[in-house]
């Protein structure tokens, strides 16, 4: 393989590009080509973006993956430049560059295929839209009572001591105040979804050996089983606030 | 219907004129001064070889709808010379080609060569988009003109700018063709990154330069330039390509050390096992002894 990429690199003829170059350059005017050579270097804008060090012609991991990245790539593709700098020079030539309104052709996409996109489009948003429907739908299950009774209570508070003009200012209160813990709830950000092998590998554990796990070792025979609660958490005294009802014995004794 | 055509036939083309406003007149007027003739008599011969790809396939026809000075062909056979192609343009009366060929159904060339004396170029495309795909919501005037634009990375080499003078050929259309229309709408983009060439289509949305994408996408990996058309003394070949069967030949290598890793550990630590030596302990057999 070395010696076929060496022999592949001998052949670069440059006299003979340029001859070409010369040969086949037709010198028309530019308004039969419309062609703009930008004065920046894509892959130059993409690395200085990426670090700001001296730009090698080799690819480091980091840059390889910026160019993988699809967001950051098209970004850095588009020709908007190019139209910057075509548009004026060919107004100034009189070329037409917008269609008038009345123009109809015949368009590359046909009229079937653009209502396909749009009705992706539009279910795009529609998928957004319900998303956090069912997140709203979601908290007042959660704290929907909770915030009634606030409501209620805030309301009655109001309505007790005030004037109707107030009221209304203190329920409209109340209702942005209801409105913001329900937009604090939809755009929380959550913690990222777990799959289950996540969940799983967070209960049991993951990774190292699982050989002799369960078995006694000088640590585990020091420690009593019977101190610890299960999973060696202590146990919890009861309170006695929880415990007010006697026992079965005592309340027939106490009949 | 009949009757309807016939009164139509009956109108003609009077109609037409009295349809017509003064200021249509003016304008038309003003055209004939301006001598529009369509003098660049560029053509491009888009066709390929037997055996292409159901995606390459549709690439072409994209091609082919977007460049409206294109003409096509029936496929090659593969038996065929590629040295005919030259033949079938002269045929053709066109003066470029670009030619797809596809191997081991998997791996798509394209050839563009400027015919009939070369230079011609040999392309390894890969990440092809077509414009079907609902992610590319632009859409443009079938036959307007393009600008084309290339990134300054096209000027830093000799063989670069010779694809580039090549490019620009076949790309742009020629003002005043018949089959084009009048309006600049569109943007073919030529950039170069990761030693690759990537082409793009983008809509003119505004004047001010907002984008949005018609489609196809494509990358162009260079693989050889060539002093002639379809063949002839090599000008330049690109010291980084790696030929897709090489890449498939390191995948599976890797695949395979792996595999061969695994079964030698296995092994030796088979022959750890047995030869392990265990120390003897002196004291153990003195009450065996007795």
């Amino acid at each position: 393989m070395d010696v076929a990429a060496e022999h592949r690199t001998q052949h670069n003829d440059t006299e003979g590009l340029r001859r070409r170059l010369s040969d086949i350059f037709d010198g028309v005017n530019w308004l039969e080509r419309i062609d703009v050579t930008l004065s920046y270097c894509l892959a130059q804008d993409l690395l200085h973006a990426t670090k700001e060090v001296a730009v090698d012609k080799t690819f480091s991991d980091d840059n390889v993956a910026r160019i993988h990245d699809d967001f950051q790539r098209e970004a850095s593709l588009q020709a908007q430049k190019a139209v910057i700098e075509a548009l004026p020079k060919l107004h100034s030539e009189n070329v037409i560059t917008k269609r008038p309104a009345d123009y109809f052709a015949e368009m590359v996409k046909s009229d079937i295929h653009m209502q396909k996109i749009r009705r992706k489009l539009l279910e795009k948003q529609e998928n957004i839209k319900s998303f956090e429907k069912a997140k709203r739908i979601q908290f007042i299950k959660k704290f929907g009572k909770k915030v009634e009774k606030e409501v209620i209570s805030n309301r009655k508070n109001l309505q007790s001591g005030k004037s109707n003009g107030k009221l209304n200012k203190g329920a409209n209160l109340v209702e942005m105040k209801t409105q913001k813990s329900v937009d604090n709830y939809v755009n929380k950000s959550r913690s990222p979804r777990l799959s289950n092998k996540g969940r799983k590998d967070m209960k049991y554990g993951y990774g190292r050996k699982k050989k002799n796990i369960k078995k006694n070792t000088s640590a585990s025979a020091n420690t009593s089983f019977f101190d610890s609660g299960i999973h060696g958490k202590p146990r919890k005294k009861r309170s006695s606030a929880g415990n007010k009802r006697p026992g079965k014995r005592r309340r027939l004794q106490k009949r | 219907m009949g009757k309807k055509r016939k009164e139509n036939l009956k109108q003609g083309d009077p109609v037409k004129k009295v349809k017509r406003s003064k200021e249509d007149h003016a304008e038309e007027q003003d055209e004939n001064k301006i001598v529009q003739k369509w003098t660049n008599k560029q053509r491009i011969l888009i066709f390929s070889a037997r055996g292409i790809t159901y995606g390459i396939r549709h690439l072409m026809n994209d091609l082919r709808c977007l460049i409206p000075h294109s003409k096509s062909d029936n496929k090659l056979e593969n038996r065929d010379e590629l040295r005919v192609i030259n033949e079938i343009c002269e045929l053709k009366n066109c003066t470029k080609c670009l030619f797809f060929q596809v191997k081991k159904k998997q791996d798509a060339y394209l050839w563009i060569s400027n015919i009939p004396h070369g230079p011609s170029a040999k392309f390894l495309v890969e990440n092809v988009h077509t414009m079907d795909e609902l992610k590319m919501t632009g859409n443009c005037l079938k036959g307007s003109r393009p600008i084309v634009s290339f990134d300054k990375g096209f000027s830093t080499s000799p063989h670069y700018s010779l694809l580039q003078e090549l490019f620009t050929q076949v790309f742009s259309t020629p003002q005043n063709h018949p089959r084009s229309k009048p309006f600049v709408d569109h943007v073919f983009s030529f950039s170069l990154l990761d030693e690759r060439i990537w082409f793009r289509n983008y809509q003119i949305v505004e004047e001010d330069g907002t984008l949005v994408e018609i489609g196809p996408r494509f990358t162009l990996n260079l693989i050889r330039i060539f002093d002639g058309s379809f063949g002839g003394p090599t000008l330049f070949v690109n010291p980084n390509y790696n030929p897709p069967n090489e890449y498939r030949k390191i995948l599976r290598k890797q695949a395979a050390m792996r595999h061969h890793v695994k079964a030698k550990a296995k092994v030796t630590s088979k022959e750890r096992k047995r030869n392990r030596e265990f120390s003897v302990d002196e004291v153990e057999n003195v009450f065996m002894e007795d």
